[in-house]
């Protein structure tokens, strides 16, 4: 309604002023503007003599042809015409009031959405929470951090941060973290890992030789880290060593658990590799075989780990922190309802946070799952 | 609602246009006061609504309203808020709008300042702009409309092409469609001079501060675009002859050429018909730029005729205009006559032959932008026609047109005298030699066109400053009279003497940077030195960055000259996340004598040392000075009062009766 008043405000606005004009009696009468520019050169011309750039004879000369300018524009001066009536002048007005908002509102019609409204992107629904919780973990985050500065020995902390940081895709802060948490633990491959895919996301998918160095310490450290295996499979892809890639791959395979969720994008890559360099799946045998080990890399959202690592903030900041950690999973199983580990780790935080009837509603949803 | 009412109102401003651009016209060929009087009050409604349909988009891109398929393609949330505004006029169909903006404030600045014209003149004139106008409108609503709408609207925005993510950039297009545009308003004057089959000296008086103004934007356009070229493509080079600039500097040429000949269609009566022909093609060309820019036919002729629904539109606006100005030419020239006559000596004839020049010049920059084109049209192959053509084609041109340059403002009208004129320049022609036997001896022994081209440049500038001298009788009279002469000078005489000298200096600058520009480009390890033109560049580190919404490597150079020269160079690579593009920032160190500019580029994997880029470039900040000394120029002869000449004085002369007759 309002953008109907708008516009109709515009057009009497606009016609108003356009057809004022029509309305008023006769115009004053014009003054002859030619005549004024040759005056004007006639007194240049004196001016030019009194600064000594024309002589008098040149000035005499150049005023008798600007006379003659003169003596033209006053023949050629013309009376106007005196204007329509003002009946006639009436009908051309009432005839613009009508023709112009009928033409403008009719390709309004086949061009404009009238019915939509504007969409600014700070009032759309998903921006305020989202953008409340990422702020609210920026805080959080930058919290944990200064803490962790002071504390540089807490592994959990380091690990919780780096997840954190992966959240709001801070990848190059998240690395970072995943580097220090390393140097508190050198033995385990999961943390280089964590630190080499980081870093790879923080180049921007680029393999420089110190994201290299990770994976490689990583698989050093443990031959069948998945992670490890993966990127350095990418890797070798890229430097066109398609067999060793595939290798890699085949053994990840090898020892994931069936459920995993990685298994169909290795597999995927292996395929288009396989066809596009014409190497035969079966041709390599997997050098490793399945350890019965758990599934799953650090998922998004609160473990056991997070709220242990949240224990060692202040009472205030845990709470708020375990808070939005638990908010995010929330949110997030309801976008992926059959993740049963998540409904775990949620139930669980509820718990944690005494809000037990919460932590029921999710038991009976893993009871439900579990069935 | 606000994108509503902005859609609404560019489609209300197309039928105002319309309005404007005929009933008047009717009105003014009947004599009809009242229907005549619709025009101004129309054309500043059709500006104000299009102003309102900008301030709407702009408020699009501001708030990321990606409902709008035009911000949504062109925004994002993380782009700098300079840049969400900027995003407004960098794609197709915002920057339509700015040129129909641009179009209808000219015509607003007529209706609004413009009273010193003959009542039936200005009529004519808005009508012929609102025509203008009428088309572009259609245009942009029926084929580039910026206010469609998308739903679902996305998530998030398509960012912006990191190259335009400039500041200089940022400002660039709409200097330049001031200047583009602002030729628009010399066509209308041209073509409703036809239409009244009246030129006289008063409409070339008229047209004159239009010309001007449009002049002095687009040479403030090419030069900051040229400016950004330099420091942002990141190889020491300033102008490239790329399509894209030969579009703005054609109707450079060609407006350069009016604003000479419109001085003397007012001081003499004559050269009507040239002033005419030219502020058509003027601005024709300014369409032809649009329509090879806007088209996409230079990026290929194959993607135009795959959606040709916009090169077409804009191809067709191009015949109309162009071709029915013409017509009215043709039909109408013939009764141009002009009065005054003159002999080939004389400024006039100096002043025709440099418009000559200057027409030919950009006949052949048109010829070198359309024959690759042509060619590809008619399947003949693929031909790039590169800056060998155009040096060797553009530049003889020029050496005649500047060499008359400094003789011309010697020469009276009517009829010169070539001796007494080279005997007032016999000290700017010994300093001209000098310069330049000096130049080869001294510094460059190797190429004579060096030599030559600051021999060029001595020479404008010597006689510019002859001309000046002249005029206030230095040293014929006592030094404090010719100092009261010097303040004393028309605004409009001091325009010339500083559009003239800007050249001179900007020629030295050209010369210098094409001629001696020293470039070296190696594979550089920290603490490496390098030396260019007696400077030892040293690498230092490169360190990686983060910026607002890109990722960012930064070299650092320590750059010493003997013992008391040091100074720190910080260029920069930049890699933006959304579209993952990497772009360049030179940086750039102007002293007097030219420019240290260094550029870091990638490492170089084998050896980890990373490339880099090193010029020197000699007098580069002479160009930019000139250039900037040549629209000072223009503005200050804007300035001059007889171009105001009427509005303020038609009291007087209403009350004090009929002019002297």
């Amino acid at each position: 309604m309002t953008l109907w008043i708008a516009i109709a405000a515009l057009v009497l606005i606009s016609l108003l002023v356009i057809i004022l004009p029509l309305l008023r009696k006769e115009a004053a009468a014009q003054s002859d503007h030619n005549a004024i520019v040759y005056q004007d050169q006639l007194t240049e011309i004196d001016s030019d003599v009194e600064r000594g750039l024309l002589n008098e004879v040149e000035a005499a000369a150049l005023k008798s042809e600007i006379n003659r300018r003169l003596d033209k524009t006053s023949l050629e001066k013309t009376a106007a015409t005196p204007s329509q009536t003002s009946g006639l002048r009436l009908a051309m007005a009432i005839a613009i009031i009508v023709v112009i908002p009928l033409a403008a509102l009719g390709l309004y019609q086949h061009l404009g959405s009238p019915q939509k409204p504007d969409l600014p992107f700070a009032k759309r629904k998903f921006a305020a929470p989202v953008k409340a919780a990422n702020a609210e973990m920026e805080r959080l985050v930058n919290a944990l951090k200064a803490r962790m500065e002071e504390n540089p020995d807490k592994i959990e902390g380091w690990l919780l941060l780096g997840r954190s940081l992966v959240s709001l895709e801070r990848f190059k802060d998240a690395s970072e973290a995943f580097r220090r948490a390393f140097q508190v633990d050198p033995n385990r491959a999961d943390i280089a890992a964590s630190a080499g895919e980081t870093g790879f996301m923080a180049e921007g998918g680029e393999f420089t030789p110190e994201v290299r160095r990770y994976f490689q310490t990583a698989q050093k450290l443990n031959p069948g880290e998945h992670k490890a295996l993966y990127y350095l499979g990418l890797d070798l892809a890229e430097q066109k060593k398609y067999r060793e890639a595939m290798q890699n791959w085949i053994d990840l395979i090898a020892i994931s658990p069936p459920n995993a969720p990685w298994l169909e994008i290795v597999r995927q890559r292996l395929a288009a590799i396989a066809e596009s360099e014409k190497i035969k799946i079966s041709d390599i045998k997997p050098r490793l075989t399945a350890p019965p080990r758990p599934a799953m890399g650090p998922a998004p959202g609160p473990t056991q780990e997070d709220v242990k690592a949240a224990q060692e903030m202040s009472g205030k900041d845990r709470q708020a922190f375990i808070r939005s950690m638990v908010e995010r999973l929330a949110e997030r199983l309801k976008s992926e309802p059959g993740d049963l580990a998540g409904w775990r780790r949620l139930a669980q935080a509820y718990r944690v946070l005494g809000e037990e009837e919460k932590a029921a509603e999710a038991e009976a949803r893993i009871r439900e799952l579990t069935k | 609602m606000i994108v509503e009412i902005g859609h609404f109102a560019l489609i209300l401003s197309l039928f105002v246009a319309a309005l404007q651009g005929t009933l008047p016209m009717v009105g003014a060929h009947r004599q009809n006061q009242s229907l005549m009087a619709i025009a101004a009050p129309a054309a500043l409604i059709q500006f104000a609504l299009i102003v309102g349909a900008f301030a709407a988009l702009t408020y699009a891109f501001v708030t990321s309203d990606f409902s709008v398929m035009n911000v949504a393609s062109n925004s994002h949330t993380a782009k700098p808020m300079l840049y969400k505004i900027s995003g407004v006029w960098g794609n197709h169909e915002g920057s339509m709008l700015l040129w129909a903006l641009i179009l209808a404030a000219y015509g607003a600045a007529i209706a609004a300042f413009g009273n010193n014209l003959r009542p039936s003149l200005k009529v004519r004139v808005l009508g012929v702009q609102s025509l203008i106008a009428t088309g572009v409108l259609a245009f942009i609503l029926l084929t580039s409309n910026p206010f469609l709408r998308l739903d679902p609207a996305p998530v998030n925005g398509n960012g912006l092409n990191p190259l335009l993510q400039d500041p200089g950039l940022a400002f660039h297009p709409p200097l330049l469609y001031l200047g583009y545009v602002g030729l628009s308003i010399t066509f209308s004057f041209a073509v409703a001079a036809l239409i009244e089959g009246r030129v006289d000296a008063a409409w070339a008086r008229w047209v004159r501060p239009w010309t001007l103004a449009a002049w002095c934007f687009l040479t403030a356009g090419i030069v900051l675009g040229s400016w950004w070229a330099y420091y942002e493509l990141g190889w020491g080079g300033w102008w490239f002859w790329d399509p894209v600039e030969n579009a703005s500097f054609m109707p450079w040429l060609a407006a350069t050429a009016l604003l000479h000949s419109a001085i003397v269609s007012e001081k003499r009566d004559s050269l009507k018909s040239w002033t005419i022909f030219l502020a058509i093609i003027a601005f024709g060309l300014s369409l032809l730029g649009t329509f090879l820019v806007r088209s996409g036919v230079i990026t290929s002729v194959h993607a135009f005729a795959s959606d040709p629904t916009r090169g077409v539109f804009i191809l067709l606006l191009l015949v109309i205009t162009i071709g029915g100005a013409f017509a009215l030419f043709a039909w109408r020239g013939p009764q141009l006559k002009g009065s005054g006559l003159f002999q080939p000596v004389s400024r006039e004839g100096g002043l025709l032959l440099n418009n000559f020049l200057l027409t030919v010049a950009a006949a052949s920059v048109l010829l070198g932008t359309l024959y690759p084109l042509f060619i590809d049209v008619l399947e003949l192959g693929k031909v790039s026609v590169g800056a060998p053509y155009f040096e060797s084609v553009f530049v003889p041109m020029m050496i005649p047109m500047i060499m008359v340059m400094g003789i011309a403002p010697f020469l009276k009208w009517k009829r010169g005298d070539f001796s007494s004129a080279s005997a007032k320049l016999k000290f700017a022609a010994l300093a001209t030699i000098i310069g330049g036997l000096l130049t080869w001896a001294l510094i460059d022994r190797a190429s004579a066109f060096a030599a030559f081209g600051i021999a060029l440049a001595i020479w404008l500038f010597a006689a510019t400053l002859t001309e000046l001298a002249g005029r206030i009788k230095l040293f014929q009279v006592p030094l404090a009279d010719s100092l009261s002469r010097l303040f004393r000078q028309p605004r409009a005489s001091w325009g010339m003497t500083l559009a003239h000298g800007g050249l001179a200096i900007a020629i030295a600058g050209i010369t210098a940077s094409s001629a001696w520009k020293v470039e070296s480009i190696q594979v550089m390890k920290f603490g490496d030195q390098v030396n260019v033109a007696g400077y030892t560049y040293t690498l230092k580190s490169v360190n990686e960055f983060q910026g607002p919404n890109y990722k960012g490597t930064r070299g650092t150079f320590i750059v010493t000259k003997g013992d008391d020269f040091k100074l720190t160079l910080e260029p920069e690579k930049r890699v933006y996340t959304v579209r993952a593009m990497p772009t360049t920032e030179a940086a750039i160190h102007p002293t007097f004598l030219g420019d240290l500019y260094a550029v870091v580029g990638d490492k170089d994997e084998k050896s980890g040392g990373y490339i880099t880029r090193l010029y020197f470039n000699p007098l580069v900040p002479w160009m930019w000075v000139g250039a900037m000394i040549m629209v000072l120029g223009a503005a200050v002869s804007l300035s001059d009062r007889r171009h105001r000449v009427g509005a303020p004085m038609k009291s007087k002369l209403v009350s004090g009766g009929a002019p002297a007759e």
